[in-house]
């Protein structure tokens, strides 16, 4: 028979031409996808291995690379913290103004980046609604590592809200409140019952928000000032090596950090193994 | 129904996945959080100098002055000095000091991107005048790169505006470079048809020929070397530098007249306290010194001054037609090429 079979996620669409879909698939992603990626690491590698080594062997990449890597690893863990704190509020408690606060700690996503960046300096800068305050004693995070921290956490907030409220929505309350009838603390509540249940959420928010912050641009590129060994990070070092007309290094960090991105990704289907349910 | 305790490791599988987890996660942290000598705040007892200069400085400072100035005042104090440098487009990092990135020295394309830093409160006014040369540290006239061969046979700025002339040109917005040129073109077609109307019309055809208004100097090159556009407008020093490293993707013309560009060493008003800024104040004063002027000559830049021995191809300075005002007034403000949306802010 070749009539189409009842189309559950589990069972394979059965049809007279089983490839025609997948070829198909794979026509639009290769150049829309595939091929800028695989671009990246054609011209990085056209030197050979020494080459491309040699372009990531100077101080200034490494800097970089690294400087990226600690504000993400620093942006998720904060993040994770603070998203998780603004989700239990949010999904525990009723107060005026709740509907509103879980909008607003969605926006970020919809807000350009640069836009993130220029709202930074106006608020931080020396003319900037509390810079102004700061200016005068030589303080303020803009064009230092804190302002690139600050700005990391703002674009990637979302990220790990999003991942983690769902499933505090989702999560039973008649389960915490046995755990408070057995004579646990709410502190003790949260550690036992409540963030074993999240920890999906957190592994797949937490990765989100360190891929998010490694590749992060349009805000980072306003308030870091572009400072080499300083405030530089991996994705500003590409953009100004490729402007320089460098693109041996730029492509070299480029392929690193699509490098890291996907094994980002790759930990993070695997960590969420084969289903996405809970017991 | 799930138990209240909850479970640590729900299968092996699990366990095996954390570990991966763990196997590529460590490494990176270990290896982001390492303590490097930048981290721990670099040499001891080291003084950083914080210097914001324009596109096509990058080079000359990274390679050769910023490592020549460390060497000699380390032979000279016996302590460390770090530079630590951001390079982009004049009007870019004007902006950037503007909005409170902690210059301590500005090496500037333009005297008006100095002059807003003096109207902000951030330069003295006299910041780069009392400084040798006035201020000017290098110069370069403005020139156009072709492709091999001259195909369209460019000479003059006049060329430009034929029709199918495809120019990649800095935007004077950001980029010091697009002023100097915008005054070259309208220098060029003042001097050639005499009638302001009818240079203001040129200038226009030519821009109307812009393909790619890059961010700066550095970012037309790269532009012209991935093989957009006919032309690029830019500095003589930079073609010159990627001709010296063979990396020359065309053919240098020299269209004359052209305007002799300067390069302007700007003092901030950050304050530093007192070893630092003397580290800050022999930076600036080594700029002018044998050393450096002999390695921004070997990086194609001109010296500072004019002298009656220059060859025409050097270009007209500023002071010779009137300052930086009366140009910008003359070439730039009012609206050379008739698009008031764009860039006739090119400086204040």
């Amino acid at each position: 028979m070749t009539g189409r079979t009842d189309a559950s996620p589990a069972s394979p669409v059965r049809t007279r031409r089983p490839l025609l879909m997948p070829v198909g698939l794979f026509v639009v992603l290769f150049p829309l996808l595939l091929m800028p990626l695989g671009a990246v690491f054609v011209f990085a590698f056209e030197g050979g291995w020494n080459a491309f080594l040699s372009a990531l062997v100077g101080q200034e990449a490494r800097f970089a690379l690294r400087f990226s890597l600690r504000i993400a690893f620093a942006t998720a863990l904060i993040n994770t913290v603070l998203a998780t704190f603004a989700a239990y509020v949010l999904a525990r408690y009723r107060f005026p103004g709740r509907g509103a606060l879980g909008i607003v700690v969605n926006l970020p996503v919809a807000i350009p980046t640069v836009v993130v960046g220029t709202s930074l300096l106006l608020l931080w800068g020396p003319i900037g609604l509390i810079g102004r305050w700061l200016a005068p004693y030589g303080l303020g995070p803009m064009f230092a590592p804190a302002g690139v921290l600050l700005a990391h956490l703002f674009v990637t907030f979302p990220n790990m809200f999003g991942a983690v409220k769902p499933l505090l929505d989702e999560l039973e309350a008649s389960e915490e409140e046995a755990a408070w009838t057995l004579g646990a603390s709410r502190a003790q509540t949260f550690r036992f019952v409540i963030l074993p249940s999240l920890r999906s959420g957190l592994f797949s928010g937490a990765l989100l928000t360190f891929a998010h912050s490694l590749g992060e641009f349009g805000a980072t590129v306003l308030v870091s000032g572009n400072l080499r060994m300083r405030t530089q990070t991996a994705p500003l070092y590409i953009f100004a090596q490729f402007e320089a007309g460098n693109l041996a290094g730029a492509n070299a960090v480029a392929a690193v950090l699509a490098t890291l991105s996907f094994a980002i990704f790759f930990l993070m289907h695997l960590g969420l193994g084969p289903k996405r349910s809970r017991d | 129904m799930r138990s209240v305790t909850g479970r640590h490791w729900r299968s092996l599988a699990e366990l095996g996945r954390a570990s991966i987890a763990l196997l590529v996660v460590a490494p990176l942290l270990v290896w982001a959080f390492a303590p490097t000598s930048v981290s721990s705040g670099g040499p001891q007892g080291a003084c950083e100098v914080v210097v914001y200069g324009y596109s096509a400085l990058e080079p000359v400072m990274n390679d050769r002055i910023f490592p020549a100035f460390r060497q000699e005042w380390i032979g000279r104090t016996g302590r460390d000095v770090d530079l630590i440098a951001s390079f982009a487009g004049s009007g870019t990092v004007t902006n950037q000091i503007l909005f409170g990135a902690p210059a301590d020295v500005a090496i500037l394309a333009r005297e008006g991107d100095a002059a807003r830093l003096v109207d902000a409160g951030l330069a003295m006014p006299d910041a780069w005048t009392a400084l040798p040369h006035r201020g000017v540290v290098a110069t370069s006239p403005v020139v156009l790169l072709v492709r091999k061969g001259n195909p369209l046979g460019i000479g003059r700025f006049s060329d430009l505006a034929r029709p199918g002339v495809r120019i990649i040109h800095p935007d004077p917005a950001t980029s010091g470079a697009g002023s100097w040129a915008l005054i070259a073109e309208g220098l060029a077609a003042t001097s050639r048809l005499g009638d302001r109307e009818a240079a203001r019309r040129e200038v226009a055809d030519i821009w109307g020929n812009v393909v790619a208004q890059v961010a700066s100097a550095r970012a037309g090159r790269t532009q012209f070397a991935q093989g957009y556009g006919d032309v690029l407008i830019t500095y003589e020093q930079e073609v010159l530098f990627d001709r010296t490293r063979g990396r020359l993707s065309g053919e240098l013309v020299r269209p004359l007249p052209t305007i002799r560009t300067e390069s302007l060493v700007v003092r901030t008003n950050r304050h530093r306290s007192a070893p630092c800024r003397d580290a800050v104040d022999a930076f600036v004063g080594f700029l002018w010194e044998r050393e450096a002027q002999s390695i921004l000559e070997r990086y194609g830049f001109r010296p500072p001054s004019a002298s009656p021995t220059d060859d025409p191809e050097a270009g007209t300075t500023i002071a010779a037609l009137g300052g930086w005002s009366a140009v910008e007034h003359r070439f730039l403000r009012e609206d050379p090429a008739g698009f008031d949306e764009r860039a006739p802010e090119a400086s204040p």
